[in-house]
């Protein structure tokens, strides 16, 4: 299990992480999303511990990261800017991972290359971005970490190669019951991978949770009454938002939908329908209920 | 093998990835290491006698491999710290810091081992296989201790100057001021600090400022100085176990501080020219300090030399402080480029003029301390005397405590005399450089010896010159003390007969006649009054001028005694006036091919009359022909210099000679002929011969030396 507490990180004094605490849970698909500057890739240095705190600390399965070989070794971090041994092939790289980690599986690197369909005796300076990527990602997956770390990892892949390198995370945190923390500016791409979210904002988490629970556990309703009401007909429910519109009202409500349902029809409604909630807007009304105005903010995420 | 310090994987990659600039220099230096051998002794060849070879002057090219490709390597292969991406990689890897950045500096230091251990396989096999030349081994391993030191210093401070900055254009700069800017300041230093305090060695005085010590700083500056004044001595950072030790004790702090500053080096130092301004403001200043040196030194020259009204030195260290300033903050803006940071470098300017104007009166205050040192005789307890050149005697009497009190009064007399000449500016830097040799001044023969003044505080040498009567006096207080004067007569044996070499005759003496020759030196000494030996052996004789073998290359023997394990180089000094016998036996062993050597001088300058000659330069295309006559026996005088136009003079001067044999009137005069035509290019022909010549023929031409 991946715990941070209070964990800071300045730099020239901006605080690039401010008193972040989080727990990860072995065997999840952990998403980090946030704009630019938010601190996620901050966050991931840290754990893999190029960074050192400045405050607070990360430890997994409650040892420190900083300076910690035998965690390093459970570890591989996909940065966002990919870096790779001078003039180094595929296979050189192979040999160089190999040597420092015990559990580099050298048959599936063979085949992850094949999958994949890199020329692994070309020089990997003379590959395209995605390509680089792809073999950053693949070298990774061979190397049978306990623990994955992508920054920014998607940029550059087409769909279908996406949709592959999605497929084998999945894979491995299903069978090895490894865990994965993916960043991204795009919600989008995180929800249907992720098992749990955190938003980042300038440092600063400001919501976690399941992905489940986030879908599943606010709904958006519309309803319509052929008598006048006010806020106060549905103090029965966990309101997040309302809003009414003549007779229509508008309401994001917490809680399971057979019970908002049933509690909905008790009150004689013209009209009731369930709409659907994209991720973007469960993140940007729970942010406002809890005090912040995301709007900008998730919509840029949304738009990446 | 895997700790917390080192990893052999780790150590593997990194020999993989350093292993082109490795080989590179291990080929480059083994080559030309090779070349250079091979050259010495395709030109022995053709030499009769063979040449003896030290170790290190055939193997210098390793100097290449701590100044080019050790820290060329430190370089190549930790440069992943000046980029964000290579310096997260490596940090992300599994290892401690430590075990990283400790098995990438073996691996260069492999490749400096490798190296060295192939240049020293190179020169002991080539001068093995060859009968032409001979090795001498005693320097070999200091000299291989030296070089494998400065080696790792240098890189330990490249190493030093990656895990403070970020950038290659800082890693460079801030390595060559962390090699350089220390002994320049010092080096400086010790300059300033002699001029004033003329009658004492600085570098006895405050070892730490011997820019020799530090071979890895020290060698390209006292390269560079010997070439001006000598100050410094370049072989014996190569040879001398003491600068090894001391660059190696540098090269450890050096190092373990680089590792420290890797451990806590931060990887978004990366692309940054420092971590910190600070540290960055540190740079900048120390750079200033440096560049500020050169008005500093005109300055004080302009003070000791009382010409600090001179308009001409005014403007000089205002142009040369102009410069500095101006350096300093284009230093600022390279390092950077943000030139709103030219203003915050403001007042380092400041801090560095003010820390050079503290250089400046520490010179001051302590050369003066020095220089002010002049016990009286009561508070001497005792006295040792030396020269400057320690010899084979010398290094046991100048052990012997001499605590006679005329000795000591003399001594304590001497010293005052010395300095309030230095004072006076009679002597010292105005009239000569140093005064550690002896000289005339004023028409007066003087000797300088090194003499050790012990007082309750210990013991300080000085520089002090003695007058003829001086000298005289001293002599006989220390021809008392019996262990003193025993020490100059422990002649070492004649097995220490090394060597022997005649120019005149272009001949050498045999290993046999050098040994008779010595036989006869040894006799000689030890009839001679004490004073005349006694100055003889100390090498500061100034009543008989030159010595007979060291005049006019003429040729020497030297012997190379040992002693406690410590060789020394010993020439004969062969004074005809104190050596008469030993002086015949060498002219007749000089002479012994002379007529026939004359007959052929005189044959081809006879077949060069009326040609056109060149004597100036030896490339020229056509006939060379050069000359020199020197009267060698008595020295007091000399003739004037000839070219090849004086063919004619020459040969009437030869009809008028004969080989000398030191008949009363007759001066024994050197004469020697080098011929070499270009078109014939195994057409050259060389004559020495010592001819005597009656003076009333000579008279004319003879000039007096002083």
């Amino acid at each position: 299990m991946i715990e941070a507490q209070n964990l800071t990180k300045l730099f020239d004094g901006y605080a690039a992480l401010d008193q972040v605490s989080c727990t990860i849970p072995d065997g999840c698909i952990y998403g980090m999303v946030g704009s630019n500057g938010a601190g996620k890739s901050t966050f991931l240095r840290v754990l893999t511990g190029i960074y050192k705190a400045d405050g607070g600390c990360v430890t997994i399965d409650g040892q420190p990261t900083w300076e910690n070989p035998a965690l390093k070794q459970q570890m591989m971090f996909v940065p966002d800017e990919l870096y790779f041994l001078p003039a180094a092939n595929l296979l050189r790289m192979k040999d160089f991972y190999k040597n420092l980690f015990p559990t580099f599986d050298e048959q599936r690197f063979h085949q992850l290359v094949e999958a994949f369909g890199l020329p692994a005796k070309k020089p990997i300076g003379t590959f395209s971005k995605g390509m680089k990527r792809q073999a950053a990602i693949l070298l990774a997956l061979s190397a049978r970490p306990r623990i994955l770390l992508f920054d920014e990892t998607f940029d550059g892949l087409d769909p279908m190669m996406r949709k592959l390198v999605k497929s084998l995370i999945c894979n491995d945190v299903a069978e090895r019951n490894a865990t994965a923390i993916i960043t991204s500016h795009s919600l989008r791409e995180l929800e249907d991978t992720c098992d749990r979210l955190v938003l980042l904002h300038k440092g600063d988490v400001v919501l976690q949770s399941e992905v489940t629970d986030l879908k599943t556990g606010v709904s958006k309703v519309q309803a319509a009454f052929g008598y006048e009401y006010s806020i106060k007909l549905f103090d029965d429910l966990d309101l997040v938002s309302f809003s009414k519109s003549g007779s229509v009202a508008n309401i994001i409500v917490r809680g399971e939908r057979e019970e908002i349902q049933s509690k909905i029809l008790a009150k004689n409604p013209l009209l009731y329908e369930v709409l659907p909630m994209t991720l973007e807007e469960v993140f940007l009304y729970e942010m406002t209920a809890m005090g912040y105005d995301f709007s900008q903010v998730l919509e840029e995420l949304s738009h990446d | 093998m895997t700790n917390r310090f080192f990893s052999f994987r780790l150590f593997k990659e990194g020999l993989r990835q350093s292993r082109l600039v490795g080989l590179i220099g291990l080929i480059t230096v083994v080559a030309f290491t090779l070349l250079i051998a091979v050259g010495i002794i395709a030109d022995d060849a053709t030499y009769v006698h063979y040449q003896t070879y030290s170790f290190y002057t055939v193997s210098l090219v390793l100097i290449a491999q701590y100044c080019v490709f050790s820290p060329i390597m430190v370089l190549y292969l930790f440069r992943y710290l000046n980029r964000r991406d290579s310096s997260d990689f490596y940090h992300t890897i599994p290892h401690k810091r430590e075990a990283l950045h400790l098995s990438y500096f073996a691996a260069v230091e492999f490749w400096n081992v490798v190296t060295t251990l192939a240049v020293a396989v190179t020169v002991i096999g080539v001068y093995n296989l060859t009968p032409y030349a001979t090795l001498q081994y005693t320097t070999m391993l200091p000299f291989l201790f030296n070089m494998l030191v400065a080696q790792f210093a240098v890189a330990a401070s490249v190493l030093l100057a990656m895990s403070i900055t970020g950038t290659g254009f800082s890693n460079l700069l801030v390595a060559l001021m962390i090699i350089f800017i220390p002994r320049i300041i010092t080096t400086s230093m010790a300059s300033m600090i002699q001029n004033v305090c003329v009658v004492a060695d600085i570098f006895e005085q405050v070892p730490l400022l011997d820019p020799a010590l530090n071979i890895a700083a020290g060698l390209p500056i006292t390269c560079v100085i010997a070439v001006f004044n000598g100050f410094g001595d370049p072989v014996r950072c190569l040879t001398d176990p003491i600068c090894g030790l001391y660059t190696l004790g540098l090269g450890m702090i050096t190092f373990a501080a680089a590792i420290f500053l890797l451990h806590r080096r931060k990887s978004e130092t990366a692309t940054k020219s420092s971590p910190a301004r600070w540290l960055q403001a540190i740079y900048r200043i120390a750079f200033g300090a440096v560049l500020g040196l050169p008005a500093v030194a005109v300055l004080f020259n302009a003070i000791i030399s009382d010409d600090i009204g001179d308009i001409g030195y005014w403007i000089g260290i205002f142009a040369l402080l102009f410069g500095a300033i101006l350096f300093y903050f284009l230093f600022e803006l390279i390092a950077t480029r943000k030139p709103k940071n030219l203003l915050t470098a403001i007042p380092g300017m400041f801090i560095f003029l003010a820390i050079d104007a503290v250089l400046l009166m520490t010179c001051f205050g302590l050369g003066h301390s020095i220089l002010n040192f002049t016990p009286d005789a009561d508070d001497l307890d005792y006295i040792t005397i030396s020269v400057e050149d320690e010899n084979y005697f010398v290094a046991n009497a100048s052990k012997i405590h001499i605590e006679d009190s005329e000795a000591k009064a003399i001594a304590a007399e001497c010293l005052q005399d010395t300095v309030y000449k230095v004072k006076q500016k009679v002597i010292g830097r105005h009239r000569y450089y140093g005064i550690s040799y002896n000289y005339y001044l004023d028409g007066q023969g003087y000797t300088a010896l090194r003499i050790g003044y012990n007082t309750a505080m210990g013991t300080q040498y000085r520089y002090v010159m003695l007058d003829s009567e001086q000298r005289q006096a001293l002599t006989a207080a220390v021809e008392t003390d019996q262990n003193y004067k025993d020490c100059f007569y422990d002649f070492p044996s004649e097995d220490a007969v090394v060597f022997a070499s005649f120019a005149f005759g272009g001949d050498e003496l045999s290993h046999d006649e050098a040994k008779t020759l010595y036989r006869s030196y040894v006799a000689e000494a030890k009839t001679l009054p004490f004073d005349s030996w006694y100055g003889t052996a100390l090498s500061c004789h100034t009543d008989y001028g030159y010595s007979f073998t060291t005049r006019s290359d003429l040729g020497c023997v030297v012997l190379k005694p040992t002693r406690d394990g410590k060789e020394y180089n010993m020439t004969l000094n062969i004074f005809p006036e104190l050596f008469p016998k030993t002086s015949r036996v060498l002219t007749d062993m000089v002479n012994r091919d002379c007529e026939r050597q004359m007959a052929d001088m005189k044959a081809l300058l006879t077949s060069l009359q009326g040609k056109t000659l060149n004597n100036d330069d030896y490339s020229k295309e056509g006939e060379y022909l050069n000359m020199a006559i020197e009267p060698i026996v008595p020295n007091e005088y000399y003739l004037r210099g000839v070219d090849a136009n004086d063919i004619h003079f020459v040969l009437t001067l030869l009809a008028q000679s004969e080989p000398f044999t030191w008949q009363e009137d007759h001066v024994a005069v050197g004469i020697a002929a080098n011929y070499y035509n270009t078109a014939e290019s195994k057409s050259e022909r060389n004559y020495h011969v010592l001819v005597g010549i009656p003076y009333d023929v000579l008279e004319p031409y003879l000039v007096p030396t002083e």
